[in-house]
């Protein structure tokens, strides 16, 4: 039974599934890491404001968020037209829309969890690593980096998670193709809508599966720490 | 050795600094709130003042008229923090390593070794070094603190309230390591505090600092220092009540003669509460009235 379950697997929108949230999760470290140290030690004009703009998606619902990225990225989009007219390309209808959106959607998780991480870390320690004689940028690496890792790593945990089960702004910017843009939560609704139930089980049970691996793999080991992720 | 003057501009009050150190173990004196670990770090080079000039033994660090300007890994000054500041996620060791690195770039791994191992057989911490932070007492950890800073070889030590959290054998016994170790590197010292018997113990030239405002820096006298009678009849109570008086005399004296008088009076006018301005001074000489008056009367 398992074998002919096997067989006639969804296996596609797994794969698609997991190189999306994983692309998104690296972008998402690459960028969002900076701009949460920078909240974290800065302060300057307009912070509130780019606060709260990079905080809508949290409380946008997707279908707004695709919205605005289709009027970003589509071929008449602010971005979109550009990179059409010199490249041919734009991010609608393929995976690369399946990334933005999920970087788009998952950015305020690891946004607000690494600022409070970062903000978090005592200035006293990275002032004595100065003294010590340490660059900015080695006491980044050696001092800040170290004491906020917990918190930096919920924050990338939960964006991935949220990059795996994206459905709204996916289905709006990169659309429902199966076999090129149809993810494991768009394969599990075209299942679903096609009355496959045991494909949809089948995927229902890879994403439940996926989601506890990843929490036990980043849970905190030492039962007495006040930082427990889960 | 240290020439500080300095200025710094707050929300509301002014910070402003003025002395020359000559002896090795100079004690800046001051309560909570007065500047005293704002003028360090500034000293450091954690914190920029607007305008002045900080030099040791005629290097300058600080210049505001000549545009120098080092940063505090340039400026080779060991800093131990009120609280230690102890990296709580390295061992005792690679606390103590931790600014070795940078500054022994080319000494290999067992000079670098042999160096921590001396160090922490000098301040008997050498059975801690697989110890983490949160396992060692407050005194341990002034200790790995103080070795930390020695081990880059500082030109100056800057200590802010280091004894604080300790309890009072234990502060005896770190006043005089911290002596010792001044004396056996050959290291000059700069110590904030609130307690007089850190000025007593550590000091050879004390400054007192009161709202933001130091003008000299003055050597103790040879009677006052170990001196043991009761605190109340001390006569290291005495000596800081009369810098006190003094300071508030030069104060009044040298700070009015730097505004020029418009400004004065436009400043008045504006009645902003800035430590340039007569208001100012009138409350800092009224505190310092109320307060010899009521030396006076106890």
């Amino acid at each position: 039974m398992l074998a002919n379950l096997l067989a006639h697997a969804p296996l596609f929108p797994i794969r698609l599934s997991l190189q999306v949230a994983f692309m998104a999760t690296g972008v998402l470290i690459l960028v969002t890491i900076p701009i949460s140290y920078v909240f974290a030690r800065y302060d300057f004009y307009g912070k509130a404001f780019l606060d709260i703009l990079l905080s809508l998606p949290l409380v946008l619902p997707p279908t707004v968020l695709g919205y605005y990225l289709v009027c970003l990225f589509g071929k008449r989009g602010v971005i979109g037209h550009l990179t059409y007219r010199f490249f041919n390309w734009t991010p609608m209808f393929n995976w690369w829309g399946a990334v933005i959106a999920s970087i788009v959607v998952a950015f305020p998780l690891l946004f607000k969890t690494a600022t409070s991480a970062l903000s978090s870390v005592d200035q006293e320690l990275e002032l004595a690593a100065y003294t010590l004689g340490h660059s900015k940028w080695s006491t980044f690496w050696r001092v800040t980096l170290p004491l906020a890792k917990k918190g930096i790593l919920a924050g990338i945990v939960l964006a991935f998670a949220r990059a795996m089960g994206e459905f709204g702004a996916t289905l709006m910017l990169a659309g429902n193709i199966p076999g090129k843009t149809s993810t494991m939560p768009l394969a599990i609704y075209n299942e679903f809508i096609a009355g496959r139930l045991s494909q949809a089980n089948f995927l229902v049970a890879i994403h439940t599966t996926i989601a506890i691996i990843v929490l036990w793999v980043v849970r905190d080991k030492n039962p007495k720490s006040t930082h427990r992720l889960c | 050795m240290l020439n500080l003057d300095i200025k710094k501009q707050f929300k509301d009050w002014c910070l402003r600094v003025k002395l020359v150190n000559e002896k090795k173990r100079l004690v800046i004196w001051g309560p909570s709130g007065s500047g005293k670990s704002i003028t360090l770090k500034m000293i450091a080079g954690l914190m920029q003042p607007d305008e002045g000039e900080i030099s040791i033994k005629g290097n300058i660090l600080f210049s505001s008229k000549k545009g120098i300007n080092l940063s505090p890994q340039q400026r080779k000054i060991g800093f131990v923090f009120q609280d230690y500041a102890l990296f709580p996620h390295l061992s005792v060791f690679e606390n103590l390593a931790f600014g070795l690195k940078v500054f022994s770039k080319n000494g290999n791994k067992k000079a670098i070794k042999e160096k921590i191992y001396y160090i922490a057989r000098r301040l008997e911490i050498e059975h801690l070094l697989e110890s983490y932070p949160r396992q060692l007492s407050g005194g341990q950890q002034q200790r790995v603190a103080l070795g930390r800073v020695l081990l880059i070889e500082p030109e100056l030590l800057l200590l802010d309230e280091p004894f604080n959290s300790l309890d009072v054998a234990l502060r005896y016994k770190l006043r005089e390591l911290f002596v010792k170790i001044s004396e056996d590197f050959n290291l000059p010292l700069i110590l904030v505090t609130h307690d007089p018997e850190d000025v007593r113990e550590i000091g050879e030239e004390m400054a007192i600092i009161q709202k933001g405002l130091c003008i000299c820096a003055k050597p103790i006298p040879f009677e006052l220092l170990k001196n043991n009678k009761d605190q109340l009849q001390d006569p290291i109570w005495e000596y800081i009540k009369k810098q006190e008086i003094f300071l508030a005399n030069e104060s009044s004296k040298r700070y009015i003669s730097y505004a020029p008088k418009d400004k004065l009076k436009l400043q008045v006018k504006e009645n902003q509460n800035k430590c340039s301005t007569k208001n100012s001074i009138k409350d800092f000489m009224n505190f310092q009235l109320k307060r010899i008056f009521s030396i006076k009367r106890s």
